[in-house]
């Protein structure tokens, strides 16, 4: 891909690349008849009159979410992990990245919101905390496992 | 797409992650390749073709 400023934020490995693409094309595509169909329905049928800020939001949410989602589902993540001492040090890593996540996740849940004074505040942080490191590890680990199982089908014989 | 790739880097005992460094993609991407799961692109190609001192004709072209 050339002569496009969006060639820089791409992979340069063109599999990869055109994988992407095609990801992006299809939540477009599909966002679009989405916000089409709700036209109709708001214009026609009945006034759901939602605000714009929570219209931009679950588009914005959507696009993000299913380029996501594919790229996790499809193994495209880890294209050298293929043996597996790499898979478990990759596990590994992906452990120590998530309660990065986490406490990182603490730190700045509690710079916008404060110190925690009581019990139930603490409890307010460290429960979110828990549920996205939880989800990101998952989100990792699924990725890797997709990749990894797609790399050992491709190996030498 | 069939292609002759995996038996032309076999000859030249070469490994899928060198030819995947030399050509500038993934190994991942020349497992596809070889398995005819992914069509690579023209520059592509000749990357390989080059790599394995082939022509692009005795790596992609079918006969039969």
């Amino acid at each position: 891909m050339e002569k496009t400023w969006v060639a820089n934020l791409l992979s340069k490995d063109e599999y990869r690349e055109k994988r992407f693409l095609y990801f992006v094309a299809e939540s477009v595509l599909i966002l679009s008849i989405l916000l089409f169909l709700y036209l109709i329905v708001d214009s026609f049928l009945i006034d759901l009159n939602v605000p714009g800020d929570v219209m931009a939001l679950i588009s914005l949410g959507f696009l993000s979410i299913y380029i996501l989602l594919r790229s996790t589902l499809t193994g495209i993540e880890y294209p050298e992990i293929a043996t597996k001492v790499r898979y478990k040090k990759e596990k590994r890593s992906k452990v120590y990245g998530s309660i990065r996540f986490g406490i990182l996740f603490i730190i700045v849940y509690g710079v916008f919101k404060g110190i925690p004074a009581n019990l139930q505040e603490v409890v307010n942080v460290i429960g979110p905390a828990t549920l996205a490191t939880i989800f990101f590890f998952l989100l990792n680990y699924i990725s890797l496992r997709k990749s990894y199982s797609k790399n050992r089908k491709l190996l030498d014989d | 797409m069939k292609n002759n790739v995996k038996i032309a880097r076999i000859k030249v005992s070469m490994k899928q992650d060198e030819l995947a460094t030399v050509t500038g993609v993934t190994r991942q991407t020349i497992g596809l390749i070889e398995k005819g799961d992914y069509n690579p692109s023209l520059n592509l190609c000749i990357a390989i073709a080059k790599a394995l001192d082939k022509t692009l004709d005795e790596l992609f072209w079918e006969v039969d």
